[in-house]
């Protein structure tokens, strides 16, 4: 076993509680294609902060699972966090959308991926194959049209899969630019979520 | 994945994965990203911070209760173990005492019992047994 599982040396949980539930809520608010018209629906009728409290809690009770050479605690709380609502989700018997990522998946054969390259493959499952993807693609393209921040934040993450210090530094914007870019491509993103919603059956 | 990726998807959810890090990027990304949320940010780290709190207390409470079945299985075999070996017709407690290292526990050998003896061995193997618990010999 690593020498880096466990518990840090020191948590700072008022950041960790922040952060975490701000990614939980970001992820799963306002963004309806996860599940038809009923956006919260796959949260089995808990609150965005009961998972993240519930990953919290895992955490606790068996720290030592925990490999701080594969990210930071944040990102072992999101993996676990985005595994729970996936394993949620296919467990309702109205579920026809998910795909069953545990049997298509062999993301966790790969034990020594660092736990944010591990969140992608799970998080695909909560969205359906039958979108057009592409025409959403379009449709943000056009709403960001003459934001130039935007455009190449858009262009960096979606198109290149850059992170965001590759797009700042690739883009030469500042950090804030960057951050008020992302902020506006976020409101696109939750537009474009309710306009592609009336094409997807509700469940 | 050994299912045929769906290239735009998944740079669709990397995208909408990249924003959701966007938001909670930072402490103060995350405050401000909740305060547009409506969130009440000071009372959710003041609950959270109380939540965690209980359930360390809950989680410190579950090591122990299992680490107190573990010390009961450890010293049933202890137990075992003694009462095969003062069983056995070739016992020596000299030896025993030499091999083990244990003159100090038996400093005053000649005014103990049976069942002190006994007792001493058990205590003396559990520990053992807890510290190495594949070599139980």
């Amino acid at each position: 076993m690593s020498t880096q599982t466990g518990v840090p040396a020191s948590i700072d949980w008022d950041e960790i509680i922040l952060r975490l539930v701000a990614f939980t809520r970001s992820l799963a608010k306002g963004k309806p294609w996860f599940r038809g018209g009923k956006t919260d629906s796959f949260l089995m009728g808990k609150q965005a902060e009961d998972y993240a409290f519930a990953a919290i809690g895992k955490y606790l009770e068996e720290p030592e699972k925990f490999d701080a050479s594969k990210g930071e605690l944040l990102d072992y709380l999101q993996y676990n966090l985005v595994r729970s609502l996936v394993g949620n989700d296919l467990r309702k018997k109205e579920n026809r959308l998910t795909q069953d990522v545990f049997a298509h998946c062999d993301d966790d054969n790969d034990e020594h991926a660092p736990y944010l390259d591990r969140i992608l493959p799970h998080l695909e499952a909560l969205f359906p194959d039958d979108l057009d993807y592409e025409a959403v693609k379009d449709y943000i393209e056009k709403e960001i049209q003459g934001d130039a921040d935007a455009e190449n934040i858009f262009l960096g993450l979606y198109t290149y899969g850059m992170k965001r210090r590759e797009v700042i530094k690739e883009f030469e914007m500042q950090a804030s630019a960057f951050d008020n870019g992302m902020r506006r491509l976020n409101t696109v993103l939750n537009r474009a979520s309710l306009h592609f919603n009336k094409n997807i059956p509700s469940v | 994945m050994s299912k045929k990726k769906n290239q735009p998807k998944c740079d669709f959810v990397n995208l909408i994965f990249n924003a959701a890090q966007h938001d909670s990027n930072s402490k103060e990304a995350a405050k401000d990203f909740l305060a547009s949320e409506g969130v009440n940010t000071e009372k959710l780290v003041s609950d959270g911070l109380k939540r965690i709190k209980q359930m360390q207390m809950m989680a410190n409470a579950n090591k122990t209760e299992k680490e107190m079945q573990v010390a009961e299985t450890v010293k049933a075999q202890a137990t075992q173990w003694v009462d095969d070996l003062l069983g056995n017709i070739n016992f020596s407690l000299p030896d025993l005492v030499q091999k083990e290292e244990l003159s100090m526990s038996f400093r005053n050998v000649e005014s103990l019992s049976q069942e002190d003896i006994r007792n001493i061995l058990i205590k003396h193997f559990t520990l053992k047994f807890m510290k190495a618990p594949d070599k139980n010999a």
